[in-house]
C-alpha cells in the first residue's frame, strides 16, 4: 500500500531525488555534536508556537474590553485551554533561550565563516523577530504588569534620535498606551510577523541543507570525518529530544500556569517592579542605570545607540572575522563572545534584584 | 494716534495712579494694635496671620472696635467703638454678633450654620454659663481665640481627629471636673485600641468615624439619655437600629434601663454597672452570642426561646465561620498553584462577606424567623465558593494526574525510539 503511494507520488514528483539527498544528508561528529539540537528544538518550539496559536486565536478577541475577558474565557472555560495559554507562553520563552543557546553555539564554532553568512544573518534576523513577537504577544492579555511592561517599553523608542518620536507614536497608535496599541500589537503578532518569519526559516533551513552542517573550526579539513547520518539517526536522537523538550514544557505549564493576572487599567497608578521579559531585562537594566547625561548626550540615547550598533555588528560579524574563513581562531572574538554573554547575565540578574 | 487709544490712555494712567496710590496709603496707615500688641501679645499676632478670620480680611477691630490709626491708648476709647476682651461669660455672645447673622455670614462662607448660639444656649455648656459658672466651655475653649483654623485644616482644634482630645483637656481633668461628678475616663477609654471607633479614627485615619462630637452633639454638647443612645448610634448602624425597635429586647431593655446598643456593645458590658466602658465600643465577636459565659445572652437567658435562638445563632455563625475560612484557604492554595479563582474570589468578596454582614445585622431582630433567611442567603453564597475552591483543588489534582500519563507516554516513546535507533545501529555494524 505504501509502496503503491510512493509510487504514484514519485511517478508525477521524482522525490526519490529527495529521498536520496536525506539519505546521503550526514551530520559531523565531534566534541560539540550536542549543540546542533538546539536549532531543532527551536524548529520544534516553533511549530508548538504555531499549534497553540492558532488554537488560542479561534478564542481570542481583540480589544481593550474584550482581551482580558477572552484569555480569562480560554483559561477557565475552554477544554485544556489553561494548559494551550500555558504552553504558548512557555514555549515563547523556551523558543527565545533555545534559538539564544543556538546562536552562542554557532559563534564560538565560527559556524557563520564563509560560506554560511547568510544562514547566520538569516538566523540573527530571526531572533530580534522572536523578541519582536515576544514583546507583542506580551501585551496581548491586556492585563496590568503586560500593560505597563509595554508602557515602559515602548517609552524607550523616545531615545532613538531623530524617529523616536514618530516609532513612539507607530507602535502606540497614538500617544499614549491604549485599545489602538493592543489591534496594532496583535495584526503585528499574528499577520505581519509570521509570513516573515515562516519565510526566513525556510531560507535559513534551505542554507543549512544546501551547505550542510558546518564543522568546527579546527576539525575541519583535518583527514577523515567521523560523520552520523541524518537519517535515521539523527532525526531519531532528534526526536528524542523534542519528545523531553515538550515533557518539559508540559511540566512547567500544569506546575506553573502562566498567570493572568488583573485586567489593565489605564487610569491606576503602575504597581511596583514593572519589569519587561527577561530577554528584555538587560537592556531595560543598562538603559536604567546609565547616568543622566554621559560626554553632554542623554545617557538613554546614547545606550540605545550603542545597543543599537551592537545589534549592527552582530549582524556583520561574518565579515568581521575573517580570519575564520581562512580556517583561523581569532580569540578576541572569544573574549568578546564571552564578556557579552557575561553582561547579558549579569545585567538579567540585577534587572531582578534591583527594583 | 488711533482715537481709541486718546480716550483709554488717560483712563489708563489716572487707574493706575489711583491704585498706586491706595496701595502707598495702605502701606503707610498705621495699625496701633498690632504695634503695641506685637511687643506685648506675641503669640497673639503671630497666631492671627493664619486666623479663618484674618484669612477673609477680618480685622482686630472687626471682634474688638477701637481704632487703629490713633497711634496711642486713645485707639482703645469705647468713644472709638473698643469694645476690648469680652469676659468668659460674655463670650457666645460676643462671637454670635455676626455668627448668628445669617445675612453678615452669607459673603464669607454661605454654607456655615448660624444657629450655634441656640444650639450652645440647649447644652449642658450653655446651661451651666447661664447659671454663671465661667468655668465651662464657650466658643474659645474649643476653637480657640486667635488662630482660629477651619474644622477641614488637620491642624484645627476641631479636627475630626483633634476633637477627642479636644474635649478631654478639660473631660480628662480630674481636678477640674471634680465638682461635676462625672466620669473623666471617656477620652481613656475612647482611645482605647480596642474601640472600634477610636481606632478607625487615630490608627486608620477614617474621618468619617464617630468622635465626641457625632455622638453628643458639638454646639449642643450634652449626654443622650438611656433611651437616646440608640438614636445616636442608628444614625450610622441604620439597619441594626431598625432590627432592634421591633425586637422583643427593646422593652426589656427600656425596663431594665439599659442603654441598647451601648450595653452590650461596650467592653466588658456589667449589669451591675452598665455605662462603666460604654466608651469602648468593641469590634462584635461570634462569643458574644452563645448559652455559656462569656456569651452576653448568657448573662439573662438561661432555658428559655432566648437561649434557644443563642444557640442556634452560635452554631451557624461558628459553621458559617469554619467554612468561610476553609473556603479562603482553597481558594488561596488554587492562586499560588496558578489556578483562576478570581470569579470566586470576587464572589468571596463582594457576595459572602456581604451576606455575612447582614447577617450579623439581622441578628439584632432576635427573632429567628427573620433571622434565618439571612442566614440561607449567605449560606447559599458560601456554599458556591466552597464548591468553587473544590473544583479548583480538583482541577489541580487532574492536572498532575494528566502530567504524569504523558510523562509516562512520553518516557516510553523515548525508550522505544532508543531501542529503534540501537537497532538499526547494531544491524548496520553487522
Amino acid at each position: 500500500m505504501i509502496a503503491r503511494l510512493f509510487n504514484w507520488i514519485n511517478s508525477r514528483y521524482k522525490i526519490e531525488k529527495l529521498l536520496y539527498f536525506s539519505r546521503e544528508k550526514s551530520v559531523p561528529l565531534h566534541r560539540g555534536t550536542m549543540w546542533y539540537y538546539f536549532g531543532g528544538i527551536t524548529l520544534f518550539l516553533f511549530g508548538v508556537q504555531v499549534i497553540t496559536g492558532l488554537v488560542l486565536l479561534f478564542y481570542y478577541r481583540v480589544g481593550s474590553d474584550a482581551s482580558f475577558e477572552s484569555v480569562k474565557f480560554i483559561i477557565t472555560q475552554v477544554k485544556f485551554g489553561w494548559l494551550l495559554r500555558s504552553m504558548h507562553s512557555w514555549s515563547a520563552n523556551l523558543m527565545v533561550l533555545a534559538a539564544i543557546i543556538h546562536m552562542m553555539s554557532v559563534f564560538f564554532h565560527r559556524s557563520y565563516r564563509k560560506p554560511r553568512e547568510m544562514t547566520w544573518v538569516t538566523g540573527v534576523t530571526m531572533l530580534f523577530l522572536l523578541m519582536v513577537f515576544g514583546f507583542s504577544g506580551y501585551l496581548l492579555p491586556w492585563n496590568e504588569l503586560a500593560f505597563f511592561a509595554t508602557k515602559v517599553g515602548t517609552d524607550s523608542a523616545r531615545a532613538i534620535p531623530l524617529i523616536g518620536d514618530f516609532l513612539l507614536k507607530l507602535m502606540r497608535g497614538g500617544s499614549d498606551v491604549t485599545g489602538a496599541t493592543l489591534s496594532r500589537f496583535f495584526g503585528l503578532h499574528v499577520s505581519v510577523l509570521p509570513p516573515i518569519f515562516t519565510g526566513l526559516l525556510a531560507l535559513h533551513l534551505f542554507f543549512v541543507q544546501v551547505q550542510g552542517m558546518s564543522e568546527p573550526l579546527e576539525s575541519a579539513g583535518h583527514g577523515r570525518k567521523r560523520t552520523m547520518p541524518f537519517l535515521p539517526d539523527f532525526l531519531l536522537r532528534d526526536l528524542m529530544v523534542w519528545l523531553v523538550t515538550f515533557d518539559i514544557l508540559l511540566l512547567l505549564s500544569v506546575f506553573f500556569p502562566w498567570e493572568l493576572g488583573v485586567k489593565a487599567d489605564p487610569f491606576s497608578p503602575a504597581p511596583a517592579g514593572i519589569k519587561p521579559e527577561w530577554y528584555f531585562l538587560f537592556v531595560f537594566q543598562s538603559l536604567k542605570m546609565l547616568p543622566a547625561h554621559i560626554w553632554g548626550i542623554e545617557g538613554e540615547v546614547l545606550g540605545v545607540m550603542v545597543m543599537g550598533v551592537g545589534a549592527g555588528v552582530l549582524f556583520i560579524l561574518p565579515w568581521l572575522d575573517r580570519a575564520s574563513s581562512q580556517g583561523l581562531r581569532n580569540r578576541l572574538f572569544d573574549v568578546i563572545g564571552v564578556f557579552g554573554l557575561l553582561y547579558f547575565a549579569t545585567f538579567t540578574i540585577l534587572g531582578y534584584l534591583i527594583d | 494716534m488711533p482715537n481709541q487709544l486718546r480716550i483709554f490712555l488717560p483712563v489708563g494712567v489716572a487707574v493706575v495712579a489711583y491704585a498706586l496710590g491706595a496701595i502707598a496709603a495702605f502701606a503707610a496707615a498705621p495699625n496701633s494694635c498690632v504695634d503695641c500688641h506685637s511687643q506685648i501679645h506675641e503669640q497673639i499676632i503671630a497666631d492671627s496671620k493664619e486666623d479663618v478670620h484674618t484669612r477673609v480680611g477680618l480685622t482686630c477691630v472687626s471682634c474688638h472696635g477701637g481704632n487703629p490709626s490713633i497711634a496711642d491708648e486713645k485707639s482703645m476709647d469705647p468713644k472709638e467703638g473698643f469694645i476690648g476682651a469680652p469676659k468668659p461669660k460674655d463670650i457666645p455672645q460676643f462671637c454670635a454678633r455676626c455668627h448668628s447673622d445669617p445675612a453678615y455670614m452669607r459673603p464669607y462662607n454661605p454654607s456655615l450654620p448660624v444657629d450655634q448660639l441656640e444650639k450652645y444656649a440647649t447644652s449642658r455648656h450653655g446651661e451651666l454659663l447661664k447659671k454663671g459658672d465661667a468655668k465651662v466651655a464657650t466658643c474659645i475653649s474649643c476653637h480657640k481665640s486667635h488662630g482660629i483654623l477651619p474644622a477641614s485644616n488637620t491642624r484645627s482644634s476641631v479636627h475630626p481627629q483633634k476633637v477627642p482630645l479636644t474635649c478631654s483637656m478639660c473631660h480628662s481633668d480630674a481636678n477640674y471636673m471634680a465638682e461635676y461628678g462625672i466620669p473623666t475616663n471617656q477620652f481613656a477609654q475612647y482611645a482605647d485600641s480596642t474601640n472600634v471607633h477610636g481606632y478607625a479614627l487615630f490608627v486608620k485615619g477614617d474621618i468619617g468615624a464617630p468622635a465626641c462630637n457625632d455622638c453628643h452633639s458639638n454646639h449642643g454638647a450634652l449626654p443622650p439619655g438611656v433611651e437616646q443612645v440608640g438614636q445616636v448610634c442608628t444614625q450610622c448602624h441604620a439597619l441594626n437600629g431598625e432590627f432592634f425597635r421591633t425586637s422583643p429586647h427593646k422593652d426589656g431593655f427600656d425596663a431594665l434601663g439599659l442603654m441598647e446598643c451601648a450595653f452590650c456593645h461596650q467592653a466588658s458590658p456589667d449589669l451591675n454597672d452598665p455605662k462603666a466602658r460604654i466608651h469602648t465600643i468593641v469590634s462584635p465577636k461570634h462569643s458574644m452570642i452563645g448559652t455559656k459565659e462569656p456569651s452576653l445572652c448568657a448573662k439573662c437567658h438561661s432555658g428559655d426561646p432566648g437561649a434557644e435562638m443563642a444557640a442556634v445563632v452560635s452554631k451557624d455563625l461558628d459553621s458559617l465561620e469554619a467554612r468561610l475560612h476553609h473556603a479562603r484557604e482553597l481558594l488561596e492554595r488554587a492562586e499560588r498553584r496558578g489556578l483562576e479563582v478570581s470569579d470566586a474570589q470576587w464572589k468571596l468578596k463582594s457576595e459572602v462577606l456581604q451576606a455575612r454582614m447582614e447577617l450579623r445585622t439581622s441578628i439584632h431582630s432576635f427573632n429567628l424567623k427573620q433571622y434565618v433567611p439571612f442566614y440561607e442567603r449567605a449560606d447559599t453564597a458560601l456554599n458556591s465558593v466552597v464548591i468553587a475552591g473544590i473544583a479548583a483543588a480538583d482541577e489541580t489534582r487532574h492536572r498532575i494526574t494528566y502530567y504524569i500519563v504523558m510523562t509516562v507516554i512520553i518516557a516510553l516513546l523515548v525508550a522505544g525510539l532508543g531501542l529503534k535507533m540501537r537497532d538499526i545501529e547494531r544491524s548496520r555494524k553487522e
